[in-house]
């Protein structure tokens, strides 16, 4: 491959970037979820000795990447990795890789199966053309693990707990276990009860898990869907559009909109959060959740 | 561990109180309560800390 061949926009497109040395590349692989096969693993390891130099670089992102590949190895390197079903990452002004955490497959916190999400956003949204990068993240409860409000779109597993009196021995544990101390006792003449402070409350199934007599319940189950998050040049924590999407259909319908209206009214190179804070929070809430 | 070491002695209607820091040390101990199923019976806040009154495992 010849040097003026090697146009920077459309490497970026498959997930090669330029390094500072001359010639060299780096070759960024897709990982949704942050998931590879062994077999995957060893072909990187094949792949980074034959044509990197030995060694991979582990991104912020979930992903692998093949540093030190001379421009004349990079068709037969990504050749050699989609053998064995690994695709390349992307770079520049489109979706990135989706990232999340293990949710509910095997974390004692996860609420919503968050590797089935990715895939379908995967499906859906990567590599699709945007005003500037965009991220979107995936995170089990609200532990947070992969940071879904340092993303453009960020989804977080949520409950809403309910109290039921029948089996509560009163012991108080909840109200020492929330940390948000949204969880208060209440005196009545019909007794005590337990509430639930729902300004406060994180959605997090620390109650539901950790109640001895299995009092607190999960009530509802569903999603946050936080928009706008961005770390970079300037940071921004993402904003709530909704605290609790109740159906995997709502939640995609949601993204679409939201990622459609920053498509359209983002300016060039300009990240979705800035975009809400150049035409403002409620006018995009009125934009995405007002037509539901 | 010594938690779990501590209410794996308990007989009867034997009452142990545990003293423990509030946040990430009573998120700890109130799971290996439930993974080892044992009884709260009451629960206080102490200034920093946190007391719980625990019991043997329930049956079943």
């Amino acid at each position: 491959m010849s040097e003026h061949e090697l146009d920077s926009a459309a490497l970026g497109k498959v997930g090669m970037m330029r390094q500072k040395q001359p010639d060299m590349y780096v070759m960024r692989l897709k990982a949704v979820a942050g998931d590879l096969t062994a077999d995957q693993l060893a072909c990187v390891a094949v792949v980074a000795r034959k044509y990197g130099r030995g060694f991979v670089h582990l991104s912020t992102r979930q992903g692998i990447e093949i540093h030190y590949v001379h421009k004349d190895n990079l068709e037969t390197a990504r050749f050699e990795l989609q053998e064995a079903g690994i695709e390349m990452g992307a770079c520049g002004p489109r979706v990135r890789v989706i990232v999340a955490c293990p949710g509910d497959d095997s974390c004692r916190w996860g609420n919503i199966d968050t590797k089935k999400i990715a895939r379908e956003l995967d499906a859906r949204y990567f590599k699709l053309e945007a005003p500037s990068k965009f991220k979107l993240a995936v995170t089990g409860c609200s532990h947070n693990c992969t940071k879904a409000n340092e993303n453009d779109i960020g989804i977080r597993g949520a409950i809403e707990p309910k109290w039921d009196a029948l089996d509560c021995n009163d012991c108080g544990l909840c109200v020492s276990l929330c940390p948000l101390h949204s969880i208060s006792r209440a005196e009545s003449d019909e007794g005590f009860s337990y509430e639930i402070d729902w300004e406060s409350c994180i959605n997090c199934s620390i109650c539901t898990s950790l109640c001895p007599s299995g009092s607190w319940e999960v009530g509802r189950i569903g999603y946050t869907l936080f928009i706008g998050g961005t770390m970079g040049k300037i940071p921004r924590l993402a904003s709530v559009l909704k605290q609790l999407v109740e159906t995997e259909e709502e939640l995609y319908l949601l993204i679409e909109k939201a990622f459609g209206y920053y498509c359209a009214n983002g300016r060039k190179k300009e990240r979705f959060g800035h975009m809400i804070d150049r035409i403002g929070l409620d006018t995009m809430k009125e934009a995405i959740l007002g037509t539901e | 561990m010594r938690v779990k070491a501590a209410v794996a002695g308990l007989e009867g209607d034997e009452l142990l109180e545990i003293l423990v820091d509030e946040g990430e040390g009573v998120l700890r101990v109130a799971q290996t309560l439930k993974d080892s199923r044992h009884r709260i019976v009451k629960v206080e806040n102490r200034g920093h800390g946190v007391s719980l009154i625990v019991g043997k495992c329930k049956e079943g």
